[in-house]
């Protein structure tokens, strides 16, 4: 439109055939325990169409030097719930210092929206009247070049979810998750890159009004990532991974009521949901890649090694039959891949 | 550009899972109820059902023996079919702190009557067959039963009865369970309870009143003790029509039966095993393999097979490791 002016427009649609055919226990919101293994199951069978339909337009807008201002507008109709979802976004962008050290502003905010699914609607199974999941997002955050190589950002983080579909109360969820992602970044020359990011996060959500916010089932508090790669020369290069992140949240459970015509222990979960966590995760990765080229031809031959000094990372709790005890169930050890990729320009 | 491809070659490896030391279901060294049993699983309204409990004590000390108790009215049609939807009304009946034990209905069966509107008042059948539902709660305490008032945002299946011993100290898992079993009330549905036709060790058939008798095992891990296949027998005629599960083409399939061991010493490879599928009705391979206690002494073994509409028998033989 103008140098300083650029517009996208576009539009998508899902269309999917379903047909369900389920039977299943009565959904139960959080903290709300299932009937046991001897309530009947709720039987639901549906065939039908899903049409997801949208459109979006966005305007790239450079209005003075160094700025970059990108307002959009997305519009999405489900035909499961006859809704429409109108989300408006923003971004912006303005350097401080064009030259070197660049430093950055920056900020976006914005609305998102998640239909329910197909199970959230279904007939007899699921609930009527529901509306999309809603997020709000905001972000704001500053760049700064330490170097030629190197440079880092950081960015504050703040998310309100709310119309959250609860199964069996409609859309009486809320959510927030907010915190901080801290980056150093070298960018690739010759033979390295690499790069290190520490997020500090916090995510809940609510069930119901008066209930009180718990954590959410994938919160994960501490995220720690360090990857290097160097290119060796000859078509070798060499990289390693190395994670650290909190344990995922998990509810635990006391010893309950034996269902005595089935032949089944039950256990009480603890309210409110996810109050404890399971230890943290560590691993390092490897990986050795090794290239061959011919005119348009490419051929790669990997080993991809994970979880190098074989971490136990639990990542379940398993209980004895009336959960008087309990142990950790670990991840995988040690993990060799050996891949082989082949390419043609 | 186009991309052939990738190609993974490398192999998984096993799962690290550290949950092999947990007691097995199948072991009984406390206080346990193993089943309980319905003569009418599927009852008319106004029938009379009669309930049978299988409870056991398989505590090394038993310095104060075991009871079994009833609660005298049984749970109609609670909402969500929730068994838990019972407990808060037991508020109304009993007092907490107070020995419960004149208030209960002491022994191994109970007897109730199914309410003639049990199916009416139920508050929906979810697009299947209209039913009732008779919630019967069962308690095994080697102490004194007393009412524990719900604590405030206590989960809802919070356990709502406690077992104490004589200087009132609430005792565990080890020496109390509480248990639930379901009736259900059909109009024109019936299901009766399967029959064992008899159990098997290494292929010959059990006598009840004889038991089984074998060497103990002298290894100090059972999991490299030999082995004997252990069956339970089931007719056919067991195998019952279920109306109210269908196949893709909307004929009824039959009943899934199954049964469970317990043993107080011992072990068998797997707690429970499938005898009949819905489909496929019985399956070729239903023995189960049993290693010999790793100590000398009398136990017992129980075979309790289940029916997957609430049908159940059961049948215990002495086991005897010389």
């Amino acid at each position: 439109m103008a140098p300083w002016l650029v517009a996208n427009v576009g539009f998508d649609v899902l269309y999917e055939w379903y047909d369900l055919n389920l039977q299943l226990p009565p959904p139960t919101p959080p903290g709300v325990p299932p009937g046991g293994p001897g309530q009947i199951p709720i039987q639901a069978r549906s065939s039908g169409t899903l049409a997801l339909p949208a459109a979006y337009a966005e305007l790239e807008v450079l209005p003075w030097r160094g700025a970059r201002f990108v307002p959009g507008l997305r519009l999405d109709y489900d035909t499961a719930t006859s809704a429409w979802d109108v989300a408006p976004r923003m971004t912006f962008r303005q350097d401080l210092f064009t030259g070197f050290p660049r430093t950055t502003l920056k900020a976006g905010a914005g609305l998102f929206y998640q239909p329910p699914t197909v199970f959230d609607t279904a007939p007899n199974y699921g609930q009527v009247a529901l509306v999309s999941n809603r997020d709000a997002q905001y972000d704001i955050g500053v760049e700064q070049e330490i170097t030629q190589q190197v440079e880092t950002s950081l960015d504050l983080f703040y998310k309100a979810m709310s119309d959250l579909v609860i199964a069996g109360s409609g859309n009486s969820g809320l959510g927030r998750a907010y915190g901080a992602e801290l980056l150093f970044r070298y960018k690739p020359d010759d033979h390295f890159f690499g790069w290190m990011s520490y997020t500090l996060s916090r995510s809940e959500r609510r069930s119901l009004p008066g209930q009180p916010f718990y954590l959410f089932q994938y919160d994960q508090t501490h995220i720690l990532t360090l990857v290097g790669s160097y290119k060796l020369g000859r078509g070798w290069q060499v990289g390693l991974r190395f994670r650290v992140v909190s344990g995922d949240p998990y509810t635990p459970m006391t010893y309950g009521a034996s269902n005595a015509t089935v032949g089944s222990q039950l256990g009480v979960s603890a309210f409110p949901p996810n109050g404890s966590k399971l230890p943290f995760f560590n691993a390092l990765d490897a990986r050795v890649d090794k290239e061959w080229v011919w005119g348009e031809w490419k051929l790669g031959l990997y080993l991809d090694v994970e979880n190098t000094y074989s971490a136990g990372n639990p990542f379940a709790i398993s209980y004895n039959y009336n959960f008087t005890q309990s142990a950790y169930v670990n991840g995988l050890p040690i993990l060799p891949i050996l891949g082989i990729r082949g390419e043609f320009r | 550009m186009r991309r052939a491809p990738t190609l993974l070659l490398g192999a998984l490896a096993l799962w690290g899972c550290n949950s092999n030391n947990l007691t097995p279901v199948s072991l009984v060294q406390s206080v346990r109820i193993l089943a309980t049993s319905a003569d009418k699983p599927y009852a008319l309204p106004g029938d009379t059902v009669t309930m049978q409990v299988l409870a056991f004590d398989g505590r090394a000390s038993q310095l104060t023996p075991m009871g079994v108790w009833w609660l005298p009215q049984p749970c109609i049609d609670p909402p969500g079919d929730a068994f838990y939807a019972c407990f808060p009304a037991f508020a109304e009946s009993y007092a907490p702190g107070v020995d419960l034990t004149s208030q209960l209905v002491p022994g191994p069966a109970f007897s109730f009557g199914m309410p003639s509107d049990a199916i009416a008042a139920h508050s929906g059948s979810r697009g299947g067959e209209p039913y009732g539902l008779a919630v019967v709660f069962t308690i095994a305490c080697a102490g004194h039963v007393q009412y524990l008032s719900p604590a405030p945002g206590a989960p809802p299946d919070t356990l709502p009865f406690g077992c104490f011993d004589a200087a009132n100290n609430l005792l565990g898992p080890d020496e109390f369970v509480f248990a639930y079993s379901l009736v259900y009330a059909f109009t024109d549905r019936t299901n009766a309870n399967p029959v064992i036709q008899s159990i098997t060790f290494e292929g010959s058939t059990v006598d009840p009143a004889v038991g089984i008798t074998v060497e103990h095992c002298t290894q100090s891990n059972i999991d490299k003790c030999s082995t004997t296949a252990l069956d339970t027998i089931v007719p056919a005629s067991s195998d019952e029509t279920d109306p109210g599960d269908l196949d893709a083409n909307g004929n009824p399939l039959k009943e899934e039966i199954y049964v469970e061991y317990f043993l107080t010493a011992g072990k068998v490879k797997n707690d429970s095993m499938i005898l009949y599928d819905p489909a496929a009705g019985l399956l070729p391979n239903t023995s189960d393999d049993f290693y010999a206690p790793q100590s000398p002494g009398s136990f017992y073994l129980w075979a309790v097979v289940h029916d997957n509409r609430g049908g159940v028998a059961w049948q215990q033989v002495p086991l005897v490791a010389n």
